[in-house]
């Protein structure tokens, strides 16, 4: 009996394309020298950074080739170091910016936490499997 | 956890590839669990038990600081 829940492999090229879309958006905002109002912008940056999550939200819950039970394992482990990484972010970040950017203390947006927590499961995630595929090949020579 | 799955691997002539294919999972889960970097769930260490037709008990073994 399976319990590991996966989305299936195709959402990680999906996901890929819904980090890109955004960010080519942007890139052609930026070029075209496109003029829009502040609501637009803050529309535009919203659903930017939703669609970014997403993406990488399905990056690291897709099926890869080398999916079993190891692997749900350390992406179970990497869910909850990067919970607590947020909870320090939380704690540090209007620190830093109250004492280092002598900026005023805002509340931290759920989005900009989210991000976090998702690029650092990513990267994390995917250290911990070219790591693998490191030490088994050099077990093999 | 001690385990003998290299030694069981030897005897039955299996690569760590062949055991991966045979229990369902990857080469590194096999290779990590042969290192003891990971200890394999209930259900897998029966189907590798299976496979080289020998009790649980005499494939893995506690350790003093387990």
């Amino acid at each position: 009996m399976n319990t590991n829940f996966l989305f299936p492999a195709k959402f990680k090229t999906f996901g890929i394309c819904l980090i890109a879309v955004p960010i080519l958006v942007a890139v052609l905002l930026k070029l075209l020298n496109v003029d829009v109002t502040v609501d637009i912008k803050t529309l535009v940056k919203t659903l930017s950074q939703a669609l970014i999550c997403l993406g990488m939200f399905f990056m690291i819950y897709s099926k890869y080739k080398d999916d079993d039970e190891m692997l749900y394992m350390i992406r179970l482990q990497i869910t909850v170091q990067s919970l607590f990484m947020a909870i320090i972010y939380l704690i540090i970040s209007p620190l830093i910016d109250f004492f280092i950017f002598k900026d005023e203390i805002n509340p931290q947006s759920a989005i900009k936490i989210i991000m976090f927590v998702l690029i650092f499961q990513n990267i994390l995630f995917h250290y911990k499997r070219y790591q693998l595929k490191k030490e088994l090949n050099e077990e093999l020579h | 956890m001690k385990n003998y799955i290299k030694i069981e691997r030897a005897r039955h002539n299996l690569t760590q590839g062949d055991l991966a294919e045979k229990v369902g999972v990857s080469r590194q889960t096999i290779n990590s669990i042969e290192t003891k970097k990971y200890i394999p769930s209930a259900v897998l260490a029966l189907k590798i038990a299976k496979i080289f037709n020998i009790p649980l008990n005499s494939l893995f073994e506690l350790e003093e600081h387990d």
